[in-house]
């Protein structure tokens, strides 16, 4: 992203500026605002990555405050050649596995997370009882389908599933992502071939024929 | 190549292998057919895409501990 400097010494905080201009103001001249776009930039994307990481709406609110305390005690570790988002992503991540296993559940669903599913299906319920188009039966089996999807890539490898939240539901680019976990581009890549044929695999065998196009 | 064909769909690829990807896409039938199965391969993650709302205040409190934070420091 390029800079939009109306005013040098008052840069504009929206989204022209890059996530690495902020840093470095903040790093540079502690320009505390800077610092907290970022916090708003990220907010729904990292909190959403944080959810189906570790399942849980109180402890994803916990990984993202702590992830940015943390960003705030290590930005004079950033340097200017390097993307900030995969760095962030890295903190979060390394956060997110810490938090799990303090909580001894790295791989098991938490209580949290049958309550917010149930809310769910409480809103997803008055939605349907408000709303027409689609019918109430195509809403419920795309819940259906939604569901089983969560339940099938959380079913996935700790190493695989991390790589579809990432490149995925986040849309980070591969390279990102081999930067955030440390590892070699086609792991990345080849990884997240294999979840797709694992995916289909299951929904072919659970459902008997065709994902939903 | 299929490896490459995923990023291609979630645009996760670099430039190059973007240009790469579209050339042979471009001259070989076979990997138009390659990346249509792909495209049908991402669609149970389709149905889950969709982003919940943070809870609110969120930023707000985490910028709130981050002044707590450096006001601690600086005392």
């Amino acid at each position: 992203m390029i800079l939009a400097v109306a005013k040098p010494t008052q840069p504009d905080l929206s989204l022209e500026v890059s996530d690495e201009q902020l840093l470095l103001l903040y790093r540079d001249e502690g320009d505390v605002e800077a610092f907290e776009a970022l916090v708003h930039r990220y907010e729904k994307p990292l909190f959403n990555y944080l959810l189906r990481y570790v399942h849980s709406v109180a402890l994803a609110e916990d990984v993202f405050q702590a992830t940015f305390l943390r960003l705030h005690e290590k930005c004079r570790l950033f340097t200017e050649d390097r993307p900030f988002r995969p760095w962030l992503y890295s903190i979060a991540t390394h956060l997110a596995i810490d938090a799990l296993r303090k909580e001894g559940r790295h791989r098991a669903a938490s209580l949290e997370q049958e309550r917010t599913d149930a809310e769910t299906d409480v809103g997803t319920l008055l939605n349907l009882l408000r709303s027409h188009t689609p019918s109430p039966l195509e809403q419920i089996e795309a819940n259906e389908r939604a569901q089983w999807t969560r339940r099938a890539v959380d079913a996935l490898p700790d190493q695989i599933r991390v790589i579809v939240l990432l490149a995925y539901f986040q849309g980070l680019k591969f390279q990102e992502v081999a930067e955030i976990l440390h590892l070699p581009l086609g792991t990345v890549k080849s990884r997240l071939h294999k979840a797709l044929v694992t995916l289909n695999t299951a929904w072919r065998r659970n459902h008997g024929g065709e994902p939903p196009t | 190549m299929q490896d490459n064909l995923v990023g291609y769909l979630l645009d996760a690829l670099n430039v190059e292998e973007t240009t790469l990807v579209e050339r042979l896409l471009a001259t070989d039938d076979k990997v138009l057919v390659q990346l249509e199965t792909l495209r049908l391969a991402l669609a149970p993650l389709e149905t889950d895409r969709e982003q919940v709302d943070a809870p609110q205040g969120l930023a707000a409190r985490t910028c709130r501990k981050v002044r707590e934070l450096q006001n601690e420091r600086s005392t």
